[in-house]
């Protein structure tokens, strides 16, 4: 069922709290003890959260939120019918309240109850064009699960999982080792929910499912570059074809397990179940029996981390080429293990972990990139990579959905590519994952 | 395509009119140096990293004041916001910007986390320009220094190195102020580059956008910039002419 974090970042519609009381006076009360309730149950108390929240329904009634939070904990705590009710409850107390209708909507999504969820999304009143829009775009989610439940998407992944190309912990690094030794070219490209959701299944698809795959693009754009403007910039969309390219010639790819997909149905991710599912689903057009080439985890990169992959790799006489937004890690890699690290390619922050200071003087453990990744960066890089001008023999690529085509790039210039993704933030000491919160263990 | 990243292929760039593909990195001291150096050339440089070692206001808070600033900090801010407004007219676009924010006097200081820095953020580049060596202001040769040593490190670890070069600056020989001229160096042969007109616009224009060091400014011409290979120089002499 939902879990209230990621359920609600999907979304940054807003809480028009104030809107939705009676009473000016009864506001900032209310408020305050929904939060309190919040951050008790965000720590864990449920109990103490479970009382506060009873409280704000008993003193407010009108107070959408009250319902809906404790939805939220019923449904962490499992309680299932329970969460219904109050979301319910929620979403008919104020009809044009988007919040109380998504919760409701994803709840009832996660407990297969579409006809359910459907119903939900035709009695919400929305109040702007942009709710609106939501609506559609949750309509679209419904179809979609509909089409593809998460029993159908284990089994896709299951194929692959299954069909003898797909490589184990263990397996991972003997090919790598072996195209470096034969200097033969190869690129490792991971594949995530960004990557999923610019593969293109058919034209058909795309109508089908119009909305929810360009509020799901538009996202992920916003991630990597802090605008979705490029949404409909040709040159961009070329761009974007070029990464199924790179698929295409990558010789392992990393999909997304099942667990991980189980986990992105179980919260209903609105962008996590259409990428993943689409990621299998344009793999079976082209791969269909999963032997075409090598697949392994998408999280090769952590799994390689955690088997000494890397150790081993920076102490061969080898030349060493980085691609990422940290621009010290070159010189920690070779001061450190002696690697030849012969061309460091910088490329601007994720926009949401830029500290860019605006006016440049105190610029501090940031890129210091001037220009934005896409177009200019990207050119530059793709550039680089094919002259290649110090015969660069292992490329370690940290670069997102851009980083994909760099890496074949580097593949077809004749080099070995390694799609290497947030590992290097562990290396640069900087927790931009969930994983990476034990950062000590991954210094270099 | 090695070619032009190594020896003096940068030189045979400058001197050229077209622009400039090589992977430059300029390391200066402070927010002006870069427009002495090649406010009429720097626009022709496409892979610039612009790197400031100081933010440009001393820690004697006297020196800000008789700027007209109360604080050091509004007066490194005031000349961050000059040199924003240079770098626009000379139409520079570099595509890294750094500034290590040390305090104007204080290179020689901070050495040895300077030269750490230096070291990781000149590694993307193919050619570094700076200071020479020259005894014209402590900063100017600490920075020159740091430079080296960075390089000097990297070619250690890496087995390559970007190449360095050097910009015309200014020194004293003789109690007069020599500026826009290198110390005269055997085997470092110079590039003086006649700006075009409209280099030379863009060059006065950026010049005249720092309001604050118009004093000294004034001592530069402004229709040449001249580049060298940088000598090796024997930093544990001091800078000439107590060297010679």
């Amino acid at each position: 069922m939902p879990e209230a974090s990621e359920a609600s970042d999907q979304i940054d519609d807003g809480l028009d709290v104030e809107a939705r009381l009676p009473a000016a006076s009864s506001v900032g009360h209310a408020i305050r003890l929904a939060n309190e309730g919040i951050e008790l149950r965000d720590s864990g108390a449920y109990d103490q959260a479970a009382t506060i929240f009873r409280n704000v329904i008993e003193l407010y009634p009108h107070f959408v939120y009250g319902w809906q939070e404790l939805g939220v904990l019923m449904a962490l705590r499992g309680q299932a019918t329970e969460a219904l009710q109050l979301f319910t409850r929620a979403a008919t107390t104020d009809p044009s309240d988007f919040q109380c209708c998504k919760h409701l909507v994803l709840h009832q999504i996660a407990l297969g109850q579409l006809d359910d969820a459907r119903h939900s999304l035709f009695l919400h009143q929305p109040s702007t064009p942009a709710n609106q829009t939501l609506v559609e775009v949750y309509r679209d989610f419904v179809d979609f699960i509909e089409e593809y439940p998460k029993q159908r998407a284990l089994d896709m992944i299951s194929r692959y999982e299954t069909a003898g190309c797909y490589l184990s912990p263990s397996q991972i690094q003997r090919p790598i080792f072996a195209a470096i030794e034969s200097r033969a070219p190869f690129s490792l490209i991971r594949l995530g929910d960004g990557e999923g959701a610019w593969l293109s299944i058919s034209p058909e698809d795309t109508q089908k499912f119009e909305r929810i795959y360009a509020f799901n693009r538009k996202k992920t754009l916003r991630v990597w570059f802090g605008t979705d403007r490029f949404q409909t910039l040709p040159s961009f969309i070329a761009a974007s074809r070029r990464l199924a390219q790179a698929v295409q010639s990558a010789d392992l790819v990393g999909l997304p397990y099942g667990l991980r997909i189980a986990r992105e149905y179980q919260v209903s991710s609105l962008n996590g179940v259409p990428s993943c599912v689409n990621i299998l689903r344009w793999l079976e057009q082209r791969d269909p029996s999963g032997t075409g080439r090598a697949y392994c985890s998408q999280d090769v990169h952590l799994i390689l981390h955690r088997e000494g992959f890397f150790v081993r790799l920076f102490s061969l006489p080898i030349e060493i080429g980085i691609i990422s937004c940290h621009p010290d890690i070159g010189y920690r890699i070779a001061k450190a293990f002696g690697t030849k690290v012969c061309q460091i390619l910088i490329i601007p922050e994720e926009a949401g972990f830029s500290e860019v200071d605006q006016t440049l003087s105190t610029i501090k453990g940031t890129s210091g990139m001037t220009e934005p990744h896409f177009p200019i960066t990207y050119n530059r890089v793709l550039t680089k990579i094919r002259e290649n001008p110090f015969e660069v023999r292992v490329w370690l690529v940290a670069a997102g959905f851009l980083g994909k085509i760099y890496c074949a790039a580097a593949r077809d210039a004749g080099a070995v590519a390694l799609d290497i993704g947030s590992i290097i933030d562990g290396w640069a000491g900087k927790v931009t994952r969930p994983y990476l919160e034990n950062i000590q263990d991954f210094s270099l | 395509m090695i070619a032009r990243s190594t020896n003096n292929g940068l030189l045979a760039e400058l001197a050229e009119t077209g622009p400039i593909r090589t992977a430059v990195a300029m390391v200066v001291a402070h927010q002006d140096d870069e427009t002495i150096a090649a406010g009429g050339t720097i626009a022709r440089m496409l892979d610039l990293t612009l790197i400031h070692i100081t933010d440009g206001a001393p820690l004697d808070l006297a020196i800000s004041q008789a700027h007209g600033f109360e604080t050091r900090a509004a007066y490194s801010a005031a000349r961050a916001l000059e040199l924003e407004a240079a770098l626009t007219a000379a139409c520079a676009r570099p595509v890294r910007r750094l500034c290590y924010a040390v305090p104007d006097g204080e290179v020689a200081g901070h050495f040895d986390e300077i030269v750490e820095r230096l070291a990781a953020d000149l590694m993307p580049a193919e050619a570094v320009i700076t200071h020479p060596y020259e005894g014209g202001h402590v900063d100017h040769d600490a920075c020159a220094r740091a430079v080296h040593m960075a390089v000097a490190i990297l070619q250690n670890i890496m087995g390559r190195s970007p190449t360095v070069f050097e910009f015309a600056s200014y020194y004293l020989q003789h109690g007069i102020v020599r500026a826009g001229l290198f110390w005269p160096e055997a085997g470092s042969p110079e590039v003086e580059i006649r700006l075009s007109s409209t280099a030379l616009c863009r060059r006065e224009a950026a010049f005249h956008c720092f309001k604050s060091q118009s004093g000294n400014l004034g001592y530069f011409s402004l229709d040449t910039e001249r580049f060298r290979r940088a000598p090796a120089y024997d930093f544990s002499l001091p800078p000439p002419p107590r060297r010679r």
